[in-house]
């Protein structure tokens, strides 16, 4: 009883029941061969001629046997060479029908979850806002809280087509540039975040292409640049800021070391000097006097020299403290533009209300609904302190001063 | 012969029921209802649960074999069985719900969710079948590995961490954090699955120690990755994500060269909530058929699962989720006092006509 050929009834159910389970965890069911995926690295968004949504996909593009990788570049193949990429464009209403045609004529199942970029052109974003492309990507279940978001300071479509040096694919070399860069990394997540706060708005890194002239014959006479900050109202592109307010803009999120920053001669001499940031310090401020509300920024830089056509010898105290106070004066101006370019716009990426809310949560409580009114004229001001370390190898240009060409005639 | 579970593994049982699904499912609706305090609000949450587990286990100790139901009188002890029984069956097909839709939704895309409920299903079953031990193990394993991958993933977020991204303590009011604790009321009650562990735990061990140990760790856990969760997502965004949890661990990117962890992480998880679907249904099973008198199971608990996954076919019981709705957090939270009391009411009536024969 209960054994059949030697064999338990138990055991006998127990298999069975293995089998029912092993059987479909096989991870056959919605299986896709990898011959059969097309990898979407970047998706390019643009205002379309005909429909309101041009995008466009760029998929790397599978080397045939016998070819090389496809990192060759477009120039490096003689006449016969293939692009390494697939750069494939449809217009419709919304970005998911332009999605759904992309697929209907692509022979590859397109997927999602290696994209790395989504370049939105600058006319798009001021014209239909980003909000509907952040709609789709915060819903999509293959693309990444990582991608970065980029506004295109012309078409979206023209970045995507421009075969980049050094690295193959154009996504790859816009976050290659803010990486080597020590640029901030602004991502999805970020600009999700920003959106859905109170007190913040959003912003993205502006990317462009500019002419090489130096470009090598058949290939990359254009290159791609982060060309500065740009800032978001809502949903819709009020702003870009350019360099050098972008790269101050960006201290606010952290210090890029290295930066190599420029201020005229002191004493109104003619030429500049530069030096690059070894090490920063931002406190922003917020203070509550009278009912009212202002910010004190205060900025601390330490900086090498790099380079100075300056008429001071830099071993010298007195000098030393002239170009200082000459660089402190330079970032001071070049931080209260970025945030009177903030307040004009009536932005506020960087986070001024946050810390108001932080420091006097009381005291936002009664603004918050007003928050956007009161931001655009709270005063701001900016303290800087610059302390030059080193000067290099040189104490003094290496050429003569006006003072030695005078005593040598 | 009775099986007897150690102290660790049924306080990793206990962890399970507590943290696991929890943080799959639960993190996005207490943050939608308490914002950046839902740690706060899991913690009250858990401190119910804490209250009612402990009680259960203060009452059951009071009696042989710690099983006040088998010195209770049947017209007592079946009902609350019985009552027992279809707590556990609710929380087993919500919870095989939520799992199967997590799988479904972010792991398995493609794959019908009816197939994943049904493997699900299978595996609980087998593991009910096998009795308790087979997964009081799998859930030692996994909070092994949750407490491993909890402890290293502040590492992996560094970057992420963003004061400018928090609000002022209780920004939102007392009231929400209220709210929030309601809405984790229902799932910290779920560890009152201790009244059928508590009879096959080792005589020599202390049930409090372990019960505050696993429990009490659980709820620790998913408080913790709630602030994870709010420091690197803010207050408002993870309640708008259905799975936030999972989000914080697909975050994590070290150089592009260390990120997709979470199909390491969420995998074993996996395993942890198997181990805690098959918990409820062996409480519902062994309670249910003692209430039945049935002595052999093995059609009994097919039944039970079975009635219980009829849940994943499609249709209106798709949208019903426990978590964001008032009437099923009151059902639950009413079903979960009920019993407690109840059981207070039976070993109060085992014990007195006990106590008055001795005096006699």
């Amino acid at each position: 009883m209960g054994r059949a050929g030697g064999i338990s009834v138990r055991r006998i159910r127990l298999w069975a029941l293995l089998l029912l389970v092993v059987l479909p965890i096989s991870g056959c069911w919605s299986r896709i061969e990898l011959n059969d995926l097309g990898v979407v690295l970047a998706l390019g968004l643009d205002v379309g001629e005909e429909e309101a949504v041009r995008l466009t996909v760029l998929i790397p593009a599978p080397s045939a046997p016998g070819q090389s990788g496809g990192g060759g570049g477009a120039g490096g193949g003689g006449s016969g060479a293939a692009s390494p990429v697939w750069v494939a464009v449809r217009e419709a209403p919304s970005v998911s029908d332009a999605m759904q045609m992309l697929q209907q004529a692509a022979p590859r199942r397109l997927v999602r979850h290696h994209m790395r970029v989504v370049l939105i052109s600058e006319e798009y974003a001021r014209t239909h806002g980003v909000g509907d492309i952040l709609d789709a990507l915060a819903n999509d279940l293959q693309a990444r809280m990582t991608v970065r978001p980029f506004i295109v300071e012309g078409r979206a479509e023209d970045l995507l087509e421009n075969q980049p040096p050094l690295r193959p694919y154009q996504p790859m070399h816009l976050t290659g540039i803010l990486q080597a860069a020590g640029g901030v990394e602004w991502r999805l997540k970020d600009i999700l975040v920003g959106r859905v706060s109170e007190t913040h708005s959003t912003w993205m890194h502006a990317v462009k292409l500019v002419t090489r002239p130096a470009g090598a014959p058949g290939g990359f006479l254009l290159g791609s640049v982060i060309s500065g900050a740009a800032l978001m109202r809502g949903d819709s592109l009020v702003r870009i800021l350019h360099p050098p307010e972008s790269q101050v803009f960006e201290w606010f999120f952290g210090i890029p070391k290295e930066m190599i920053m420029s201020a005229p001669c002191p004493k109104g001499e003619a030429g500049t000097f530069s030096g690059h940031v070894l090490q920063a310090k931002m406190v922003t401020q917020p203070l509550v006097e009278g009912g009212q509300v202002k910010f004190r920024v205060t900025v601390t830089v330490h900086m090498n020299m790099s380079r100075s056509e300056c008429n001071v010898e830099v071993r010298r105290r007195s000098d030393r403290t002239r170009l200082e106070e000459a660089m402190a004066a330079e970032l001071r101006g070049q931080f209260e533009k970025v945030i009177a370019a903030m307040q004009e716009a009536g932005v506020d990426p960087v986070g001024f209300g946050k810390r108001l809310q932080l420091a006097y949560p009381a005291y936002f409580r009664g603004i918050r609904d007003r928050w956007s009114e009161v931001w655009p004229t709270a005063p701001v001001e900016v303290e800087t302190k610059v302390t030059i370390r080193q000067a290099g190898l040189m104490k003094a240009p290496a050429i003569r001063t006006d003072r030695e060409l005078q005593e040598w005639r | 012969m009775q099986v007897r579970i150690s102290g660790g593994l049924y306080a990793s049982i206990l962890f399970c029921l507590a943290s696991v699904t929890q943080f799959m499912t639960l993190t996005s609706p207490l943050i939608e209802a308490s914002g950046q305090e839902a740690w706060i609000s899991a913690l009250l949450g858990g401190g119910y649960g804490l209250a009612l587990t402990l009680l259960v286990a203060w009452i059951c100790s009071r009696f042989p074999g710690r099983d006040p139901l088998a010195a209770a009188t049947p017209w007592l002890s079946v009902p609350i069985r019985l009552l027992y029984a279809v707590l556990q069956l609710l929380f087993y097909s919500l919870a095989l719900r939520d799992i199967t839709d997590f799988i479904e939704v972010v792991l398995l895309p493609g794959t019908p969710g009816i197939l994943i409920g049904g493997v699900l299903c299978a595996v609980s079953l087998y593991a009910v079948m096998n009795g308790l031990e087979p997964m009081a193990r799998v859930a030692f394993g996994a909070t092994c590995w949750s407490v491993l991958v909890l402890s290293l993933l502040p590492v992996g977020l560094t970057r992420e961490f963003n004061i400018l991204q928090i609000d002022p303590f209780l920004w939102e009011g007392p009231i929400r954090v209220l709210r929030g604790a309601v809405v984790a009321m229902p799932g910290a009650g779920e560890a009152l699955l201790v009244l059928s562990l508590l009879r096959h735990l080792s005589p020599k061990v202390n049930p409090y120690k372990w019960t505050l140990i696993g429990l009490g760790g659980g709820v620790l856990v998913v408080a913790y990755a709630l602030v994870l969760i709010t420091l690197v997502f803010g207050s408002v965004l993870p309640g708008r994500q259905i799975y936030p949890g999972f989000e914080l661990l697909a975050v994590v990117s070290i150089t592009e060269g260390i990120e997709r962890l979470q199909a390491a992480v969420i995998t074993v998880w996996i395993f942890a909530a198997v181990a805690k679907i098959a918990g409820v249904l062996y409480g519902a099973v062994e309670e249910g058929g003692l209430a039945l008198g049935l002595r052999r199971r093995q059609l009994f608990a097919p039944a039970v699962a079975g009635l219980a996954a009829s849940r994943l076919w499609k249709g209106v019981l798709q949208e019903v989720t426990y978590m964001g709705r008032t009437g099923w957090v009151l059902a639950l939270i009413t079903l979960e006092v009920a019993v407690v009391l109840l059981l207070a009411v039976a070993a109060l009536a085992a014990r007195v006509p006990r106590g008055r024969g001795q005096r006699g």
